[in-house]
């Protein structure tokens, strides 16, 4: 089988502002960001042939989006899942546009993750009732009356663990949290802008413990869109292309158990560890050769697991890594440079993707004045994000414990 | 200290893959899967064996005691159902008695009776059964029952 490496790129990028309400619909903001991100590409709606997006049955279909635009489609998609979703959505519109399937699709996420349906089952205005329903989560009958009915706590009980078995602290936790919030500072776009310190996380109020309000992604409404196409047309597009190297689209633990399986060996290891070695041998590179990161962080402690399990540092490092500053811009791996989810905004990882896919273009939107022509100063009290040296890229993501996507990107 | 659960707020259909799990409850039991035709136990209640992918499938009566693995403490309620609740401890069990031939086991979390501080990693826990409000269901919980010589807790910082 030949490979798909280098053979499929990323081209556009573009999204909605992160807004605590949108007063808008789904599509409309689903439209706003596929325009705004073929706009960043040279690209008009009438060269873009496929539209792939992926909700929790709280958000617009495919096909509504690629109407409104007046983008005929010959692959569309809805899947339903949430963390580690875009990556592999990416991969599938990789081997599809490779095959000849299609040639050019965009990839989106649209949600009224704060004013619609917000995640972990809460209603709008709190703590709501909740109807079981099996359809999707098979284990959710009996979660959810033992009080496990979000991310928090199921993560939480693998983050305790941690704790136990490493003699971890959770203020690892908040240098995690205060390193993006501080990449956040540099970025226009991020909701949370004013710097933490690991005390003031330490500060903040419980709500699952062990997890500090600040340990928590934000809940907001937005759209964020990418595009993705063939090598060959990228050429001609107005943005220096990011290649897709290699990924993991989904994998799995060996008893996946819907994101609840604290019944295998070493639960708090992320199901990663299983596919790593697909992943960085498909690639071509190893984990110590990336120059910056996207990391999916629903909590933070998500990002320990994920570095650890995807090869970044051994199961138990993560801390050490982080302590020593490892995730700032300057560090070995700048980690969630526009804020993250913890402090830039949410939007199931697509805004991870696309900030990961600005760094490798030299064109992170900071306080530069020569940011869109690649002219960075890298001084951070002066207002610049841009990682000094980004040709590699990974993206890693996951979807609780036992599920994971990734990408590796070049410039 | 740990209030209770309004489980009025809570519906649950049990299907045909679970009916029999709940009836179980019901009747003070708690049932793991256990595969007829190569041993192999497993929780939640699916439909097939996973190792050998057997359908024939029957109920194993857990004696419902085992050691607690971790927990989390739920501070901020999500689900209406625990509003009066909070503080309270999510305790996942792993189960003396689940054990199956390949060695694997059985780890399952429910909300504990105990508070926070009473809590910890390696304690004894045993199972008590609560009616759920509202129907006719009945919800585990877990209780603590002795004590360890090794035990971890949680500490704030």
């Amino acid at each position: 089988m030949e490979s798909l490496s280098e053979k499929v790129c990323i081209v556009g990028v573009g999204g909605t502002a992160y807004m605590k309400a949108s007063h808008r619909t789904t599509l409309s903001m689903s439209c706003e960001a596929i325009k705004k991100a073929m706009d960043d590409a040279g690209l008009s709606a009438r060269e873009v042939d496929g539209v792939a997006g992926f909700q929790v049955n709280d958000s617009v279909r495919n096909e509504y989006v690629a109407h409104a635009l007046g983008i005929r489609m010959n692959y569309g998609c809805d899947l339903y899942s949430g963390g580690s979703t875009p990556e592999a959505v990416a991969l599938h519109a990789a081997g599809l546009i490779a095959g000849g399937y299609c040639h050019t699709v965009a990839i989106y996420r649209s949600m009224n993750g704060r004013t619609g349906r917000r995640m972990g089952g809460q209603a709008v205005g709190g703590p709501g009732s909740i109807v079981v329903d099996d359809t999707q989560h098979y284990n959710q009958q009996f979660a959810v009356p033992a009080g496990i009915s979000s991310a928090g706590a199921l993560f939480g009980i693998s983050a305790m663990r941690y704790l136990h078995e490493f003699g971890a602290s959770t203020r690892t936790f908040g240098q995690i949290a205060a390193t993006f919030r501080r990449h956040a500072s540099l970025n226009p776009r991020a909701l949370m802008r004013t710097p933490i310190t690991v005390e003031d996380h330490q500060r903040s109020r419980w709500v699952v413990k062990p997890f500090r309000l600040l340990d928590f992604c934000l809940e907001n409404d937005t759209a964020q869109a990418f595009i993705v196409t063939s090598r060959e047309r990228a050429y001609d597009l107005k943005q220096p292309p990011v290649y897709i190297l290699g990924g993991i689209a989904r994998q799995c633990s060996p008893d996946p158990a819907g994101g609840w399986n604290y019944s295998r060996p070493n639960y708090y290891v992320h199901s990663g560890i299983y596919a790593r070695n697909r992943l960085w041998g498909n690639a071509g590179v190893r984990a110590d050769q990336i120059d910056v990161a996207s990391i999916y962080d629903a909590v933070s402690y998500c990002v320990i697991e994920e570095l650890e399990a995807f090869g970044f540092c051994a199961i138990g490092e993560a801390p050490g890594l982080i302590a020593d500053g490892g995730l700032g811009l300057d560090g070995v791996l700048p980690c969630n440079t526009g804020g993250g989810q913890l402090s830039e905004g949410y939007a199931h990882g697509v805004g991870l993707i696309n900030e990961v896919v600005r760094q490798l273009r030299h064109r992170a939107d900071d306080a530069c004045p020569g940011w869109a022509a690649g002219r960075h100063s890298y001084d951070r009290a002066a207002g610049c994000r841009q990682v000094r040296k980004a040709s590699l890229g990974a993206c890693i993501a996951e979807g609780g414990d036992t599920r994971g996507s990734a990408l590796i990107l070049r410039s | 200290m740990a209030g209770p659960i309004d489980y009025s707020t809570i519906t649950i259909y049990p299907n045909p893959d679970t009916v029999e799990w709940w009836e179980g409850t019901r009747s003070g039991k708690l049932l793991v899967r256990k595969c007829n035709s190569c041993g192999y136990m497993f929780f939640p209640p699916y439909p097939m064996c996973a190792r050998c992918n057997s359908m024939d499938l029957g109920w194993h009566q857990s004696a419902g005691t085992g050691i607690v693995h971790s927990y989390c403490v739920i501070v901020q309620p999500v689900a209406a159902a625990f509003v009066s609740a909070v503080p309270f401890v999510i305790g996942l069990v792993e189960l003396d008695d689940c054990r199956s031939p390949d060695g694997s086991l059985i780890r399952i979390p429910f909300a504990m009776l105990d508070d926070e501080d009473e809590v910890a990693i390696g304690l004894p826990a045993g199972v008590v059964f609560e009616p759920m409000a509202g129907s006719d269901l009945v919800m585990p919980r877990w209780k603590l029952k002795g004590t360890s010589p090794r035990t971890w807790q949680f500490q704030e910082g």
